[in-house]
């Protein structure tokens, strides 16, 4: 995939998490809200790598395995903080 | 030989921090399997700080730097900036402020007037404060007294009752408990002038209402079921900490990875160490927002 492809869906992706963010400040008291929100970045990440490396023909297991890990990281980061 | 294995070992640790140019994999710390252990590492931290809350409760917990001497100064300042006269802190009023924060405590809600239609100016009456002006600013989630102010600033109706000319003395009331199935800290501050200007409060009667109150915030409902008044160790600031240096550090690792990887031409079977600096970095943001989270009414 191009270099230009790639910053295309890197700019997705930012836009995306900071529309995200910027939801979670009006909406940030609710409980749910908070999941909701802990929830949807890693988990829009996780769908995203595996749409991207699908596209590009090279998902394996490793590397679904990498974005998880990273996913469920920032999962229970997020969680965690919105929680205390 | 002990040469070639001190060799083999320094080059072994390298690998924790950079790629391996052999293997064509990332560094060792950044290997699905660490990421893993960080995930382990933050459960037990959480496990830890709950069987504290149960073994040694008062000391982990929920705490803010807002003190009503703080506010009354960052209120009277911004006033003072503005040419207005400086309110006096009221008595009456800072206790109908705590009678306020802790009915939406109890009631479970985050507004002027209650579900049930119960007004703040009930809880201003209820204290024998009868007043030809009243008003009440609220916020809650907020750190430190000056964000608290700040914001009220920002928002044109909060800002109006801060300057108002109608109003001579203030109260404030900073409560801790839990809303919503959270813990957190809501400010109330109401305004008033008292009908019979004749009960009009001097800087004295303030002075002396000061020193009586503790500036620590008022005890909370799950504080005072815990049997402590003040938390020794921030919960949120140490997991702010925590949080913070790990990302910090996972994201110093990607950055090398990148420039490492670069310089040695290592092409890497893995995922894009770019998508991974911007999802750690929006956690970075993530996790500032949701500490900066304070709300206002």
């Amino acid at each position: 995939m191009s270099l230009k492809k790639h910053l295309v869906e890197y700019v997705f992706i930012i836009l995306y998490f900071s529309f995200l963010i910027y939801f979670f400040q009006y909406l940030g008291t609710s409980p749910n809200a908070r999941f909701i929100f802990a929830a949807s970045l890693p988990t829009f990440y996780l769908l995203w790598a595996v749409a991207h490396h699908l596209f590009e023909e090279r998902l394996k297991l490793h590397v679904f395995l990498e974005y998880l890990s990273i996913s469920l990281f920032v999962f229970i980061i997020l969680l965690t903080a919105s929680n205390l | 030989m002990k040469d070639l294995a001190h060799f083999k070992e320094k080059k072994h640790f390298k690998h924790h921090f950079v790629p391996h140019k052999e293997r064509k994999t990332r560094a060792t710390l950044l290997k699905h399997g660490a990421f893993y252990f960080y995930s382990l590492l933050f459960l037990m931290f959480l496990g830890f700080v709950n069987v504290s809350k149960n073994l040694a409760p008062g000391v982990l917990g929920y705490a803010s730097e807002i003190t009503i001497r703080q506010l009354l100064d960052n209120t009277n300042q911004v006033r003072e900036k503005e040419g207005k006269k400086s309110l006096i802190l009221s008595e009456k009023l800072s206790k109908a402020a705590e009678q306020k924060a802790k009915y939406m405590f109890e009631k479970n809600y985050w507004a002027h007037t209650s579900p049930e239609g119960v007004e703040p100016w009930t809880f201003i009456l209820d204290q024998d404060y009868d007043y030809s002006y009243a008003g009440e600013n609220l916020a809650r989630n907020f750190y430190y007294s000056r964000e608290v102010v700040d914001a009220w600033m920002k928002s044109p109706t909060h800002k109006e009752n801060l300057l108002s000319n109608n109003y001579d003395e203030v109260g404030f009331a900073v409560v801790n408990g839990v809303l919503d199935g959270y813990e957190t800290t809501l400010v109330v501050q109401m305004f008033g002038r008292p009908k019979d200007v004749s009960k009009l409060l001097t800087v004295q009667d303030q002075e002396k209402y000061l020193s009586s109150i503790n500036e620590k915030i008022v005890a909370s409902e799950k504080q005072e079921l815990l049997g402590s008044s003040t938390y020794t160790i921030d919960l949120p600031t140490l997991f702010r900490y925590l949080s913070f240096s790990i990302l910090g550090f996972i994201l110093a690792l990607f950055f090398i990875d990148i420039y490492y990887s670069r310089k040695h031409g290592i092409d890497k079977f893995t995922g894009h160490t770019s998508a991974h600096i911007i999802i750690i970095a929006m956690s970075m943001i993530s996790l500032w927002v949701i500490y900066r989270n304070g709300h206002i009414l």
